[in-house]
């Protein structure tokens, strides 16, 4: 047995339990220290994330979605026309079943909306099989609705509790930006605290439509399937059961795009029905008139800042409309 | 489960554990246990195969030296020395023939067995060595059994010769203090090997390799010189970190690599990278042939360097590149051997550039070594050779170099530092008094050392890929 003939074996034990204390101390160590720069880091999407953490947000009009709530609407404009502070939390490419635990993590520290625009995008309906960059979850898995929407992707524990897991297993990436949250830089892009949560996209027009039209001349289905669908009724439920008042909105898409979703029509009347069931508004922007202005979209799925002033000017009207007609 | 996982980390704990506190007499059986659940944690259908072949050869090696007659020695050797090629060939060159072969074959895929190229080199040689009386046949079916599924050599090697690790395993014994502590360390510069340097560069440029005819030519120029790099710290690493768990289970394994790019010529060089496989080649290809060429002269040597390089390069599996990089090589070895002695006198008389030799010769090594390995690399031999003429193309364009470089900083950065880091490995390796020096330092200088590289691999490495370039053969 361990060890031979150039030690004692008391000597020998004291002297790997002492490099092994050491060892899982300083990783320990390093690992808190790390996320402690992510939990403070102020690139873009991390900043938005660690405000909602902190409580910060709490505005009375919140906005919700994917990537294209994130550009296409525009916090300044509702919160400038409908008198009420707004805050548009979109993450990127987020079905409902991930919309729906940051929601929740989201009402946990703040202060319930009055009124939620959940901005529904033909994917909503379906589970993400692989979550988009995984990455912008993983500092916030002691937040137990984020640890409860990952658990089917990842193992949870590991990136939690096992020192420098998630480190390693995210890559440079997530180590830089810790860096850059220890440092207290901020990130290169546009800030979105300071235009409330809104990416403003200064895009022209790109080539991923003709790209994506080139490899699918025949279009694509959009799957609607059971989980994705009782998540976004769920999120509809949580955020009612908080005293919200919900409208689903789907903000305009470059209209060539929409011969490409077969199942359109499907998706669409999906919405609508989960909205009667769940006493809300759906509003489609399909064919409103910036769906047939390319000069506002950066591609097809997403407005441009133009577009979304536009589109946004647009709801706040609407939004003001049914506030009326409710009284 | 590969060897950078955490749940091979905790198959080695426990595996080692086990091996330690076993009665001497069960150690061995311990041993051949882990093996095989490694091995079946990849294929339980290919473990089968191992222990088919093992016993076979063991069978084999008793017959022959059971027998009287030099016929039916030759006889069983040449037949097990067939049957194992046979396997080798029908699993590993298969999938590479059958778009060749065409008709129903095509449609029929075999998936090569996890180090089916490293044991079968194993045994072969171990039934050639019986043959030639270099050795005795080993009574012990379990020492067999470990020396053909030895799990540490089992993804990438090196191809141990048989009587070395009979000699170890005659008696199986814990490693010493010292010893184990070795092979702790040896795993831990072997993931950084491989981790920090080889992934960073693999990060950068595997994605071009799928998609070579859209590169620029600076692309290509850095494919060139950035591939052995990321060959060298993949293949030396997963090399370490096999050597070092053999430590832990009181084995000591060959060298695979010895400061190759730092070898004055393309024979040294030869001699220094992959060992284990050019010196098997060596034995049990070249020499034979050579011995048989003899009367021939010069053209019995080329004949037989080509054949032995040739040979290296389809080990690695029936695609033109692969032949085309034994080609080259054994044109550059035939070079080599044909004019040494003519340069070696000509630089005599030249002293004044004996200096220019000792430093151009390791760099004009690499420039024959980064052609050689485009055909390695390259899925066909004219992909290589568009990368070559591309990135020669890109030589008078120094400016787009710099920016493709400037794109990749950050990992081609980190991978620079990590060479720096790795070839001081490898010096105070070659110069017994640096080691010397590292451990006469106090403890916590040395382990600050460790900890360094451990958080290093922890926070630059990539552990996404979990594969090793060699697994593959």
């Amino acid at each position: 047995m361990l060890p031979g003939p150039n030690g004692t074996l008391r000597r020998t034990w004291l002297r790997i339990i002492a490099f092994c204390t050491i060892g899982i101390s300083l990783f320990v160590g390093v690992d808190r220290l790390l996320w402690f720069g992510l939990r403070h880091a102020r690139a873009n999407t991390f900043a938005v994330w660690n405000a909602l953490i902190r409580g910060d947000i709490g505005s009375e009009i919140l906005v919700i979605g994917g990537s294209r709530a994130l550009v296409g609407i525009d916090c300044g404009i509702l919160s400038a026309r409908l008198s009420m502070s707004c805050f548009n939390i979109g993450l990127d490419g987020s079905p409902a079943n991930l919309q729906r635990p940051y929601v929740e993590t989201y009402l946990l520290h703040n202060k319930a909306p009055r009124l939620a625009v959940i901005n529904a995008d033909m994917g909503s309906l379906t589970e993400a099989l692989v979550p988009y960059d995984l990455l912008q979850y993983i500092p916030y898995l002691d937040e137990r609705p984020i640890a409860d929407g990952l658990s089917r992707y990842v193992d949870v524990w590991k990136y939690r509790d096992v020192p420098m897991y998630a480190f390693s297993q995210r890559g440079l990436n997530q180590t830089m930006l810790a860096l850059r949250g220890l440092t207290g830089k901020r990130d290169a892009d546009p800030d979105r605290l300071a235009h409330q949560g809104f990416r403003q996209m200064d895009t022209p027009w790109d080539s991923e439509f003709e790209e994506y039209v080139a490899e699918h001349p025949e279009g694509a289905l959009f799957p609607i399937n059971a989980i994705g669908v009782a998540e976004f009724e769920r999120l509809i439920v949580v955020l009612q059961q908080h005293g919200a008042d919900v409208v689903i909105v789907f903000s305009p898409e470059w209209e060539d795009v929409r011969r490409l979703e077969r199942n359109r029509d499907d998706v669409m009347r999906r919405y609508a029905a989960i909205a009667a069931d769940h006493h809300v508004p759906f509003i489609d922007y399909s064919d409103s008139a910036p769906a047939g202005n390319q000069s506002l979209f950066y591609n097809s799925q997403h407005l441009n800042r133009q577009g979304a002033k536009v589109f946004t000017t647009r709801l706040a009207s609407d939004l003001l409309e049914l506030a009326e007609s409710r009284r | 489960m590969t060897f950078e996982s955490l749940a091979f980390a905790a198959f080695l704990a426990a595996a080692a554990s086990m091996f330690w506190f076993a009665p001497a007499r069960l150690k061995g059986h311990v041993l051949l246990g882990a093996s095989y659940a490694f091995y079946a944690t990849w294929s339980l259908r290919y473990a089968v195969l191992l222990a088919v072949v093992t016993v076979m050869t063991y069978v084999a090696a008793l017959q022959i030296e059971r027998s009287e007659a030099v016929a039916v020695k030759r006889g069983v050797m040449a037949t097990a020395v067939v049957a194992l090629a046979a396997v080798l060939c029908l699993f590993k060159y298969f999938d590479d023939l059958r778009q060749w072969l065409g008709g129903p074959w095509s449609a029929l895929r075999i998936i090569a067995p996890l180090g089916l190229s490293y044991y079968i080199f194993k045994l072969i040689g171990y039934i050639v060595d019986v043959y030639w009386e270099k050795l005795p046949a080993e009574r012990s079916l379990l020492t067999v059994a470990n020396y053909a599924a030895f799990f540490p050599q089992m993804v990438c090697g090196p191809i141990q010769r048989a009587d070395d690790f009979f000699t170890q395993t005659r008696r199986y014994s814990n490693p010493s203090v010292d010893g184990a502590s070795s092979g702790l360390r040896l795993i831990l510069f072997g993931l950084f090997k491989k981790l920090v340097v080889a992934d960073q560069v693999g990060m950068v440029i595997d994605p071009w390799f799928g998609q070579l005819h859209q590169l620029m030519p600076a692309q290509l120029l850095l494919l060139l010189y950035l591939f052995p790099i990321q060959l060298y710290a993949d293949f030396s690493g997963i090399t370490d970190i096999a050597i070092g768990i053999g430590r832990l289970f009181g084995v000591e394994s060959p060298p695979n690599f010895d400061g190759p790019f730092f070898a004055p010529n393309i024979a040294d060089f030869w001699r220094r990278w992959h060992m284990s496989l050019s010196s098997w080649l060596r034995d049990y290809v070249f020499t034979p042939v050579r011995h048989a060429l003899r009367a021939r002269g010069n053209a019995g040597l080329v004949v037989s360097l080509m054949i032995a390089m040739v040979a290296i390069g389809l080990w690695h599996g029936a695609r033109s590149s692969y032949l085309a990089f034994g080609l080259i090589n054994g044109v550059y070895m035939s070079v080599s051997a044909l004019t040494l002695t003519k340069r070696n006198r000509w630089f005599k008389a030249h002293t004044a550039l004996s200096a220019i030799r000792q430093f151009g010769a390791p760099l004009l090594l690499f420039h024959l070594i980064a052609v050689a390995e485009a055909f390695f690399r390259a899925q066909t031999a004219a992909d290589a050779s568009f990368t070559l003429a591309g990135g020669v193309s890109a030589i008078l364009r120094p400016a787009s170099v710099v920016s493709v470089l400037s794109a990749h900083r950050l990992r081609l950065g980190i991978a620079a530092l990590g060479v720096v880091v790795m070839e001081a490995g490898h010096l105070a390796r070659r110069r017994p008094v640096i080691t010397a020096w590292f451990f006469e330092q106090p403890s916590w200088m040395r382990w600050s050392a460790y900890y360094g590289i451990s958080l290093a691999i922890v926070l630059f490495g990539v552990f996404t890929r979990q594969t090793f370039i060699y697994q593959q053969f």
